[in-house]
């Protein structure tokens, strides 16, 4: 079941959960006011979001909703007020963009902050990861997109041999980066990114430097990549959903520009966030006014309108989940039913300090499913039963003696009792005669 | 109804498959081939027979499978006919085993436990307890024979295995268990016989495994009876493991956080405790304190000791070199020592990586700690420390050294695998780790470990983690894959014996490596002299390493193939192509394998280094590169070549690359335009780009020039077909390069300009192999990356350089700026993309014959702003070690001239000898 999940700006309609499929109103998770970027679920188990705070407030918020529990569970109070939010596939860690440009690096299982550095001069808008969650790409409201090695940045020497901390910085961009994709292959990825200067710009993060400069007729808030790396949508606040083209050959068919070859424009307000379904076909689209679209990205049509509420949608997801999540054991059913109930504690506001960091070890959930004995049998008996018949045949072995000895011993025994058997009767058959032949000699003495 | 009703003797089955078959089966063979009260017990060997048969037709089942393909001919009575035969078969078993001879006995109880696992679950469910109480007595008795002690084991174990597949007995097979526990125990701890041993741990496993709560009342005792057979010392490996692995599984009988941490605890510091005795002397003091503290905190109290403080040597944890010690060192002390740590490293592997119903913490850097320690201790001493130990100790530490080192490493896989994404905060200490103790490391057999930990580090961590590593993988992996490099002549498996040698003089051959190909060129002559002076003290390399090195390249070039790869890049697909065409080179090698005799594991053999080639082939090929493979053909012909060996892995491998490589050769660029207009029938749109040609007359005086570049690139957005369709007769010049010269497939236009004088000097050169030609592949691998960053610019961008020229000046400025902003890319400054880029549009506005030569003197010399300037540098370049020469290292004559020449722009040289660092010291190596 993929779940259409929408969160807004303003706090009226909470978290919304969609079934894409029929348009089914799910479940409406209470009380969030999220900023753009700023929703995620974490690893599937459950729903976290930063939360917008009024500026002067000097710290920020995240929350966590568990998926059975319509109020938040877990409140947390980062040292300021963080709006972008990334985590793993896993949900092992969660990334989130301070508001005056840290980048902090939590452990959702203990909620330890584990790392935070520097990354913008202003604030960081968005965050995304590489496809094999390597590198993180950060934008921020100077303009600038810049690449980290999540295990450079982990890596005190490294960090000062290198001359930065980043591994590329694209500064093109002159105004707010709105939106940043990374589109799949690991080191040959492109990265998109969208900026208050009308412009989506695509960056190789092999080459380390801009491929391509798309300009639009207003300004992009939003992107998603298509699955095949052809195009991307481009969801702007003219209320059009453009569609630019990745690939070289096609590049000046419409009318809206270079390497724009089309539009989904039914659209009346403008579009705050787009997102894709698994397969790249259903193309979901929230909007200011507060309404959810989904679109054919085949046809260009809408199939389906949903509602949120009244305020701003600003993040859509689509998630996938099931009710059995891996088809796997009942235990393992078991204890993913127990990470699901039970949310982890609320993430930390400072590092600790290196000196008391010894108590501090990962928590890790080791793999559910069941990994083989060391040998690889689940039955024993074959084996045991062949290894001792070859015991038995190569007549070696101590054991297959002693159970050969004691066969023997018990026919021995058999024999021997036998033995005393015939002993005796051969003794009763004697004294018998022997006493018959007494007994005739003295009747005939007699 | 056929005829299955009046079942005679003289009535025929239908086939095989008839399942009227089964229950007669099944009578005459309890009749007879089972041993009886009377006769005297037949040849063990027909028990196996019997066993066989049960299993193949199913006897036991006593359900037919849906496949059958009468089932209207199966009545009650059939069912009825069948369920008496099986329990006539059961009663015998059970018969069999009151027998008082042992080897009836053992026979009944090895077939109940077939039976077990065999018999209907209806009839499983009914009998079990019976069973049950059968089997419990036989475990118990001491005096029973050692077979029947462990066949009874094993029966009950598949018991208990197949009792744990059912929900509604969980319960009772719960209470079961609990009564075995004990007796189990019992066995282990009275009865002397190792195979017993092995019997009931396997059934300790089981219990533990399935029914946890059952064995939680008797945990501390188990544990104690667990960790006294650790220490004994008297089993073999394989039943070491298994002890390992049941210490491992008590904790789950808890199933609770503290358990299992608290156990780690304890191991660990059992642990390091029994490193001060095995290292004293070995390392410093402070090492094996700092171990320490990071497992016990200061202020806190240690655990209790691992197993108990009720066994003799239970206090070891507080007074570890006291009494015990000394009395360890009267006997086999080292031996024993390291066997218990190797066990108890085993059983933290699998503490690590077997599941466990509750999160966990783990204490990951007393555990990399205690690796550290471990592999810091090489058996050398230093003269300070040399008073506490005798050669003869020192001998026989660094005799059993190797396998701790091994099983710290297994250790070290295990943390890597256990913490997966969480490892990142230790990542780096775990590189350090690695890398450094890859550098001291020498034996087979630690090598091939360290390989894997680096592929599994490689695959885990992508390509951040690929920056680092990589160049510890290259250095080590050209190391141990110089035989193979250099081989000419060695490459069937018979002579095979030629030295590697990654032992000797390992700081020098890691800077001659280091990512240059005349680094190789130039090992190539040293090797050959070293080889000379040293004929006989070189080990060769073994196969196993050779692989393992292979797999290592294949994961780098899997995970980070482009980034930052510049200087290396070609030189690994340089050594991967090497390699492979010298091991495939004395035709394929049987897959035929002989088992080793010694271990039992099948050693790699030729064939399997042959596979491991082609795999870093096709990785190497597939991997993304700026250019095109440039051994793009050698590597088809090898994958053709092998495909043929029909019905070996080999063969199935290369059908799969050469499936793979089909995409490289023709990319898919299907566009979403057309997939929306077809509604995304991805095969219809592919069909319709055939006929139509999408190119209009107006793009078409672009693509010569851009097509001649772009075709080099296996960059998914150029399409080749559509070049094919847009202009004939230059494309058939990619497709025609296919051919031996592994320099000249890097340009298809180029080949035609210079094949009369440039291939007879690189086939002569690529022949020897010698220093020239390889500087030259590296000179101009590196302008082939700076025009291929024009060629990125252009490429994506193309289509605006020729028809929105007003836009240009604009974008590539953009451009430039980038480049200026990031120092880290090796290549390319923004001058140069502009000046090239101005040569490509000089190129367009040529577009004839002419620019065939074009794309050359843009490729060869990249600053060549005009066509005057291009064809001198080609001129010039005839000696073409000249021209490699001055990009290496710029400083001899006639690069002098060249340069002031023809580059106007000299800035871009020092970018040049950036990516290739190592060529000056190359040069006074000379």
């Amino acid at each position: 079941m993929e779940l259409v999940i929408a969160s807004s700006s303003v706090d009226s309609g909470g978290i919304s959960c969609f079934d894409l499929q029929t348009g089914a109103e799910q479940s409406r998770f209470k009380s969030c006011s999220s900023p753009s970027h700023g929703l995620l679920s974490i690893g599937g188990r459950f729903l976290a979001s930063s939360q917008l705070r009024d500026s002067s407030a000097s710290s920020g918020s995240i929350l966590y909703w568990s998926w059975n529990k319509l109020q938040a569970e877990v409140r947390s109070f980062p040292a300021e007020p963080i709006s972008p939010l990334v985590s793993n596939r896993e949900g092992t860690y969660i990334i989130g963009g301070g508001s005056r440009g840290d980048i902090y690096y939590w452990d959702v299982a203990s909620g330890r902050l584990l790392n935070k550095w520097h990354a913008h001069y202003r604030a960081v808008t968005c965050l995304v990861l590489s496809d094999d969650e390597s590198l993180l790409i950060s934008g921020s409201e100077d303009g600038s997109v810049r690449v980290w090695s999540l295990y450079k940045l982990f890596n005190v020497i490294e960090i000062q041999k290198a001359k930065q901390p980043y591994e590329h910085s694209f500064s093109e961009h002159t105004l707010r980066v709105t939106d940043v994709v990374c589109g799949s292959g690991g080191c040959s990825a492109i990265v998109i990114s969208a900026s208050e200067d009308r412009t989506c710009k695509v960056w190789g993060i092999s080459e380390g430097r801009l491929l391509r400069t798309v300009e639009f007729p207003s300004i992009i808030d939003a992107i998603a990549l298509d699955p095949g790396e052809k195009s991307f949508f481009a969801g702007s606040r003219d209320g059009k959903i453009y569609i630019a083209a990745l690939d070289g050959e096609r590049t000046s068919s419409s009318s809206f520009g270079m390497h724009i070859i089309g539009a989904l424009s039914e659209h009346s307000k403008a579009v705050s966030c787009l997102a894709l379904n698994m397969d790249g076909n259903l193309l979901v689209s929230g909007l200011v006014d507060g309404t959810i679209r989904v679109w054919d990205t085949k046809t260009l049509q809408i199939v389906r309108m949903l509602k949120h509420s009244k305020g701003p949608v600003n993040n859509v997801l689509v998630i996938r989940r099931s009710l059995s999540k891996n088809p796997q054991t009942a235990a393992n059913r078991q204890a993913s039913r127990r990470h699901e109930s039970s949310l982890p504690p609320p993430l930390d506001k400072y590092t600790n300090s290196k000196d008391d960091d010894i108590d501090v070890n990962p928590i890790i959930s080791l793999p559910s499913h069941c990994t083989e004995t060391p040998d690889g049998r689940l039955y024993y008996t074959s084996h045991v039963m062949s290894s001792h018949i070859k015991e038995f045949q190569q007549q070696g072995s101590s054991a297959a003696s002693e159970m050969e000895m004691a066969r023997l011993r018990l026919d021995s025994k058999r024999s021997l009792e036998m033995t005393h058997q015939w002993m005796k009767m051969y003794e009763d058959l004697h004294h018998f005669c022997v006493d018959e032949l007494v007994d005739g000699d003295q009747n005939k003495r007699m | 109804m056929t005829q299955p009703q009046k079942m005679g003797l003289y009535e025929f089955y239908n086939n095989m498959y008839d399942i009227r078959l089964k229950p007669r089966l099944l009578r005459s063979l309890t009749k007879d081939n089972l041993p009886d009260e009377n006769q005297p017990f037949p040849n063990p060997s027909t028990l196996s027979n019997i066993v066989e048969t049960i299993k193949t037709h199913a006897l036991l089942s006593e359900t037919i499978g849906s496949d059958n393909n009468n089932n209207d001919s199966v009545d009650d009575k059939f069912f009825d006919k069948w369920k008496s035969a099986v329990d006539s078969w059961v009663e015998k078993l059970l018969l069999l085993i009151s027998n008082k001879m042992p080897d009836k006995c053992w026979a009944g109880i090895c077939l109940l436990g077939v039976t077990c696992q065999e018999c209907s679950m209806g009839r499983f469910l009914d009998s079990y307890s019976v069973w049950f109480q059968k089997l419990l007595p036989l475990i118990q008795q001491p005096s029973d024979s050692q077979f029947v002690k462990v066949a009874s084991c094993a029966s009950l174990s598949d018991m208990f295995t197949r009792l744990s597949g059912t929900l509604s007995v969980k319960k009772d097979g719960a209470s079961l268990a609990g009564k075995l526990v004990q007796p189990v125990l019992n066995l282990l701890t009275e009865d002397s016989s190792v195979s017993v041993w092995e019997g009931a741990v396997d059934l300790f496993s089981t219990i533990s495994n399935f029914f946890p709560t059952s064995v939680n009342r008797h945990y501390d005792s188990a544990e104690a009876v667990i960790v006294s057979k650790i220490k004994s010392g008297k089993c073999n490996t394989n039943l070491s493991k298994k002890f390992a692995y049941s210490l491992a599984m008590l904790p789950k009988t808890r199933g609770d956080e503290d358990s299992w941490s608290l156990m780690m605890q304890k191991i660990l510091i059992f642990i390091n405790v029994q490193l001060i005795d095995a290292f004293e002397g070995l390392e410093e003091e402070t090492k094996s304190r700092e171990a320490m503290t990071l497992l016990v905190q200061p202020g806190k109290d240690p655990p209790p000791p691992l197993g108990g403080c009720d066994t003799a040597r239970g206090n070891a944890g507080k007074a570890p070199s006291s009494g015990e010690a000394s009395n360890h060192a009267a006997e086999r002390s080292e031996q024993l020592l390291f066997y218990k740590v190797s066990t108890l490293m085993q059983c933290c592997s699998m503490m690590l990586t077997n599941p466990y119903p509750v999160q966990v913490s783990v204490p990951v850097r007393p555990l990399l700690a205690t690796v550290r320690r471990v592999l810091s201790v090489d058996g050398s001493s230093s003269q300070a420390l040399l008073a506490f130990m005798t050669v003869l100790q020192q001998e026989k530490i660094c005799s059993e050294l190797p396998l701790l080192h091994l099983n710290s490493l297994d250790l070290l896989t295990s943390i890597i695998k256990g913490l997966r994404s969480q490892l990142l905060p230790n990542a780096a200490d775990v590189i350090r780790l690695v890398t450094e103790y890859f550098r001291r490391c020498k034996l087979p057999a630690l090598r091939i470990k360290l390989y894997s930990i680096l592929q599994i580090l490689l695959i885990s961590m992508g390509v951040g983690m690929a920056l680092y590593l990589a160049q510890e993988v290259i250095n080590n992996a050209f190391v141990d894959l110089e035989t193979l490099s250099h081989g000419s002549g060695i490459a069937s498996s018979t002579t095979f014996s030629k030295p590697g040698t990654y032992a000797l003089q390992q700081p020098r051959n890691k800077k001659r490596k280091h990512a240059t190909l005349t680094g190789s060129a130039a090992d190539h002559q040293n090797g050959a002299a070293l080889e000379k002076e040293l004929p006989t003290s070189k080990p060769p390399t073994p196969i196993s390493v050779q692989i393992a090195a292979l797999q290592a390249l294949e994961a780098l070039l899997t995970v980070g193939g482009a980034l930052r790869s510049e200087g290396w890049r070609s030189n690994v697909d340089f050594l991967l192509i090497t390699v492979a065409t010298s091991a495939c080179e004395g035709g394929w090698a049987s897959e035929e394998r002989t088992a080793s005799l010694v271990s039992g594991e099948p050693t790699p053999i030729w064939a399997d280094l042959q596979l491991a080639a082609l795999h870093g082939i096709l990785a190497s090929l597939l991997s993304p590169t700026r250019s095109r493979p440039r051994y793009l053909s050698q590597g088809l012909e090898l994958f053709r070549r092998g495909k043929q060996e029909t019905g070996t892995k080999l063969a199935e491998f290369c059908a799969h690359a050469l499936l793979a490589l089909e995409v490289l050769i023709h990319p898919r660029a299907l566009p979403l335009a057309d997939s929306l207009n077809n509604c995304g029938a991805f095969d219809e749109a592919l069909n319709h780009k055939f006929p139509e040609n999408p190119f209009s007359s107006a793009q078409k005086h672009s693509t010569p020039f851009s097509r001649g570049v772009l075709s080099l690139e296996p960059d998914p957005d150029d399409d080749l077909y559509e070049s094919w369709l847009g202009n004939g007769d230059e494309i058939v010049v990619p497709i025609s390069n296919t051919d031996k010269n592994m320099e000249c497939s890097e340009e298809p236009s180029e080949k035609h300009g210079r094949q009369t004088n440039v291939d007879p000097l690189g086939e002569q050169l690529a022949a020897d192999g010698s220093i020239s030609t390889v500087v030259g592949d590296e000179g101009r691998n590196n302008e082939h990356t700076g025009s291929m960053d024009v060629e990125r610019g252009v490429c994506t961008d193309e289509l605006m350089v020729n028809a929105e020229r007003s836009i240009v000046p604009n974008v590539f400025g953009g451009v430039g700026n980038s480049e200026v902003m990031v120092p880290t890319s090796h290549t390319g400054t923004g001058e140069k993309e502009m000046e090239s880029a101005e040569g490509v549009s000089d190129g367009d506005a040529l577009d004839t014959n002419n620019s065939v030569i074009i794309p050359d003197s843009v490729v060869t010399a990249t600053e060549a702003a005009s066509n005057k300037g291009a064809t001198s540098a080609i001129d010039d370049e005839s000696p073409l070690d000249e021209l490699a020469s001055i990009n290496t290292s710029s400083t001899f004559g006639k690069g002098k001239e060249l340069i002031s020449e023809d580059v106007s722009d000299t800035d871009s040289f020092p970018d040049i000898i950036d990516a290739d660092p190592d060529s000056n010291s190359e040069s006074d190596n000379f």
